[in-house]
């Protein structure tokens, strides 16, 4: 049965189930991976995930399940199951379905599958990683072992049908290629380099040759990293560490944060949250965007968002249960599971170039990575570790490691002096180089 | 709640597994037997693997989340599918497939074959049930029970959180529990089956006092049924998590720099998991790409320091009969007296090390291949009092709760993040500080380990460990320790 017949047909026996109103999520895919380490294939994986979630209603009472059997059986006992559970629970009138005027109606077309990656066969994948991994290992001769290359792609249709009336599906898919090298330092430290790219059209990927180089020079330039003196100094974030942040501020200004007040920004739309310098967008139709969508996970459009213009907050992500709850109108950002995510978030690009960012600082810190989780959306107190290179005289020095960067999310955002002028949408979070004025880093 | 690792590795019992237990599934509905199982594997031989298995997972899983009394979230799932794998040499091909058709699992044993390219290989597959461990006594399991039983325990945490302060503005407490049916049939003849109860327990509260807001978080849980709640009740949970926020409001800034470090006992063991558990792993060290490859007999610990991996512990969230490559779990010594001693195995990197013990192998789910992972990773309990390791610090960190951790193999480097955490000066705990992380090198933060308590305790179990974006739930433990130096990243220079 064509999906959306079988989303309809669902709807259908939740009716009959005794449903006053009813939500079907359905995905059917194909999903591959192959991985090869010094040239010979070390994993290859291969499947069709697919999955059947419903929500059901009596008034304002409501239950979910999720199930990958979608057959007549198993549908039926995953809606019985939640029916039975839908008197234990309590009327929760903002948790209804969306209102029918709030549907999305019409669901422009994206450009987000290439039929051409599933056609590609095994021995062209296996020959675009090797490729990628020969190149890292011929980019310098102290990169001497290969962590892995690999391949990944995977394509799904989705589905999304309601009683109200919406029945929405988006076919999409991506690709990725990736390497990770090794360089061997002194006293058994050893420095990984990992670079992926990832794209919905096969023409979009980096050259494999690029990729390599760039985990080998990731890799080869940490060489001889190590701590340095604790102290408050500028810092310049990588394109793709500085997007990181852009996720913990979408944290905070979702409606899963403010409802429950667990966020720093629960009260600051309209004010300053930022420097001048800082416009946040979220840009859902853009043509083969990583995160671009026709609809939310609630079957609402999606449209372009102006979060923070020129550092000012505009606006609050919402699903419709956020939004009924804040009385505020729902922005087309639901998960599906209750929550909301980001399409394609971007910091708006500014005028400085790259080299600029880094010659404008005497003494300061290149941020090219972070890790760990140390960001508190309630107080918006923010420490996470960090690797980069220290910056002396407008020029990048040496590689540092096993330090942190901590402040504050609104300090950071305060204090963005420079916004670099590139902005490559290689993820769907992405953010151009930019510089905070001062972070404390502890190291020594 | 307080094991000695020790002790509990010798207290599981061993029964005698019945083939309908964790095979029920799929012998009773999709007539999975050793015919079938053998004709399956045998196509996925066909192509001149070593070595091939079937897992098949049948996954019940229900969620409940009160928000401020009332009862919004509630749902009730069920995952049901097969991997089919082969191995040759160091490579692995692995399919899935949800279709358990005999036709469907035909397909995906093709699939997996193709990691190999020569002849077929004969096979033969007994369903001799072998005898396994009884790690969980779970008299039933939290699935099974009526909705309205643990609505009633959610309510009670709720309340209690409630009623410990004013400033409490919001409580969100949840329930999430599953029963995980595996059966692993593997062309070397074995069968194994496992039932793998999970319960977690979560309560969330956000306390504001003027315009400061703060957030605790406390719950656990384990390989247990409603039992749990006997040995902790949700009013502790809710209480503790009151308890957290509401000493948070007051944190000051944590220091910025090295400063000597004292971990409470339980969940600090996330230390150990991320400073050297995944380090030793034996896929980052058949690879080489760990800081601790070709190492195993060096001193990379001070003699303070012996850590082992037990999958043993009853009860535990990172316990299991089976791991999900039909063996028996082990109880490793990955470091003794401070001298590296192992690696953790799984079936693919014990051949290559030539045998050493597996039973660590683990993966997500059928759509995920088997790794090595840890399971219960602990440090063994010391001799110095508790009291005396805060005592002897002049001025540092004592660190209670944490969100969580991240490590890079390769350098070592780890950090995890303090959320409940506190200064000592002149030996006394004072004022609790932000959130803040701590970030150290492996081997080198494991030197300084200067002191070691004697009250061992394993965390409540909470953790989950995340891998090459495959989720296992795991446990952690130790007792209360000092480490002379750490970088503590807080603000305040």
């Amino acid at each position: 049965m064509d999906l959306k017949d079988l989303a309809s047909d669902i709807l259908e026996r939740c009716r009959r189930a005794g449903a006053t109103d009813a939500e079907v999520a359905l995905s059917d895919g194909r999903q591959s991976e192959l991985e090869v380490r010094d040239g010979a294939v070390d994993r290859l994986v291969a499947g069709q995930p697919r999955s059947v979630s419903i929500r059901v209603w009596q008034g304002d009472r409501s239950a979910a399940g999720t199930a990958t059997d979608l057959g007549a059986g198993a549908v039926d006992r995953l809606i019985r199951d939640a029916m039975d559970l839908i008197p234990l629970t309590d009327p929760v009138p903002e948790q209804a379905l969306p209102e029918a005027a709030w549907l999305a109606t019409e669901l422009p077309d994206l450009d987000l599958h290439d039929p051409r990656i599933e056609a590609l066969g095994p021995d062209e994948r296996i020959e675009l990683i090797r490729r990628a991994e020969a190149a890292a290992m011929a980019a310098d001769a102290r990169v001497s072992i290969s962590g892995g290359a690999g391949w990944s792609d995977a394509s799904s249709t989705q589905v999304l049908a309601n009683s109200r009336g919406f029945l929405g599906a988006v076919t999409g898919g991506w690709a990725s290629l990736y390497v990770e090298v090794i360089a061997n330092d002194t006293d058994h430290r050893k420095r990984n380099g990992a670079w992926s790219s990832v794209a919905r059209f096969l023409e979009d990927l980096e050259e494999p040759e690029q990729v390599g180089e760039r985990a080998a020079r990731r890799a080869v330039g940490m060489l001889g990293a190590g701590p340095i003196p604790t102290e408050r100094l500028p810092v310049v974030f990588d394109p793709h560490a500085g997007a990181s942040l852009l996720g913990s501020l979408f944290q905070v200004i979702s409606g899963s944060a403010v409802e429950r007040g667990a966020s720093f920004l629960s009260d600051a739309v309209g004010t300053v949250i930022a420097s001048p310098l800082v416009t946040v967008v979220d840009d859902p139709h853009r043509r083969r965007g990583l995160g671009s969508r026709p609809f939310d996970g609630e079957g609402l459009p999606t449209r372009e968002t102006v979060f923070v213009e020129r550092g000012t907050l505009k606006q609050l992500a919402l699903s419709c249960y956020h939004a009924r709850r804040l009385h505020l109108t729902p922005t087309g950002h639901a998960t599906g599971s209750g929550g909301e995510k980001p399409s394609n978030l971007y910091l708006a690009p500014g005028t400085t170039p790259r080299e600029e960012l880094i010659a404008g600082v005497r003494r300061g810190f290149y941020c090219e990575s972070m890790m760990g989780f140390g960001f508190n959306p309630s107080t918006g107190d923010y420490s996470r570790g960090a690797s980069g290179y220290l910056i002396e005289d407008g020029q990048l020095t040496r590689p540092v490691s096993e330090v942190t960067l901590s402040s504050t999310l609104g300090e950071i955002l305060s204090g963005i002096d420079a916004v670099g002028d590139e902005l490559i949408f290689d993820r769907s979070v992405v953010a151009p180089s930019f510089r905070v004025a001062s972070m404390t880093l502890a190291g020594t | 709640m307080t094991h000695t690792t020790a002790t509990a590795a010798s207290q599981g019992a061993t029964r005698e597994a019945s083939v309908t237990d964790g095979a029920l599934p799929f012998v009773e509905w999709f007539g999975v037997d050793a015919a079938l199982a053998g004709r399956i594997l045998s196509e996925a031989l066909s192509r001149g693997g070593d070595y091939a298995d079937l897992y098949f997972e049948h996954r019940i899983s229900g969620a409940m989340t009160l928000e401020d009394d009332r009862l919004r979230d509630v749902d009730r799932s069920i995952t049901l599918g097969v991997g089919v794998r082969v191995l040759k040499g160091d490579a692995t091909g692995l399919a899935y497939t949800e279709d358990l058709s005999s036709e469907g699992m035909m397909r995906a044993a093709r699939t997996a074959a193709s990691v190999a390219a020569g002849d077929a290989r004969a096979v033969s597959v007994g369903v001799a049930g072998t005898p396994s461990l009884d790690l969980y006594a779970v008299a039933t399991p939290s699935v099974d029970v009526d909705a309205g039983t643990k609505l009633a325990l959610l309510r009670r945490a709720a309340d209690a959180a409630r009623a410990a302060d004013s400033r409490v503005r919001r409580v969100t407490v949840s329930l999430a529990e599953t029963l995980k049916r595996i059966l692993v049939v593997s062309s070397d003849g074995r069968w194994a089956s496992d039932v793998q109860p999970m319960l977690r327990f979560n309560v969330h509260v956000v306390a504001q006092d003027g315009d400061r807001r703060q957030t605790g978080v406390d719950g656990g849980g384990g390989r247990y049924g409603l039992e749990y709640f006997e040995q902790r009740s949700p009013e502790h949970a809710g209480r503790e998590a009151t308890r957290i926020a509401i000493t948070m409001l007051d944190a000051r800034e944590a220091p910025a720099g090295r400063f000597p470090l004292v971990l409470g006992n339980g969940d600090s063991g996330v230390l150990l998991h991320e400073a050297v558990g995944h380090g030793l792993e034996a896929d980052f060290n058949r690879k080489k790409t760990s800081n601790y490859s070709d190492r195993v007999g060096e001193r990379v610990a001070s003699s303070l320091c012996t850590v082992v991996d037990d999958g043993r512990v009853p009860g535990s969230r990172g316990s299991i009969n089976i791991d999900d490559e039909g063996n028996e779990p082990s109880r490793n010594v990955l470091i003794e007296d401070g001298i590296l001693r192992g690696y953790m195995q799984d079936r693919l990197s014990s051949r290559h090390f030539d045998g050493m013990a597996g039973g660590n192998g683990r993966r997500q789910d059928y759509r995920h291949v088997p790794l090595p992972r840890m399971t219960n990773t602990c440090l063994l309990a010391g001799s110095s009092d508790p009291e005396e390791i805060i005592a002897s610090v002049p001025f540092g960190i004592y660190a209670r709760s944490f969100s969580g951790g991240q490590v890079n193999i390769s350098n070592g480097d780890f950090v995890f993040s303090v959320t409940e955490g506190y200064l000592i000066e002149n030996g006394r705990i004072t004022a609790p500080v932000r959130d803040v992380n701590l970030i150290g090198n492996g081997p080198d933060v494991l030197t300084r380990v200067s002191m070691v308590g004697t009250d061992y305790a394993l965390s409540d179990g909470r953790w989950t460990c995340g891998k090459d974006g495959q989720s296992v739930p795991v446990g952690v433990g130790m007792p209360t320790i000092r480490v002379d130096e750490i970088t503590v990243g807080g603000s305040g220079t």
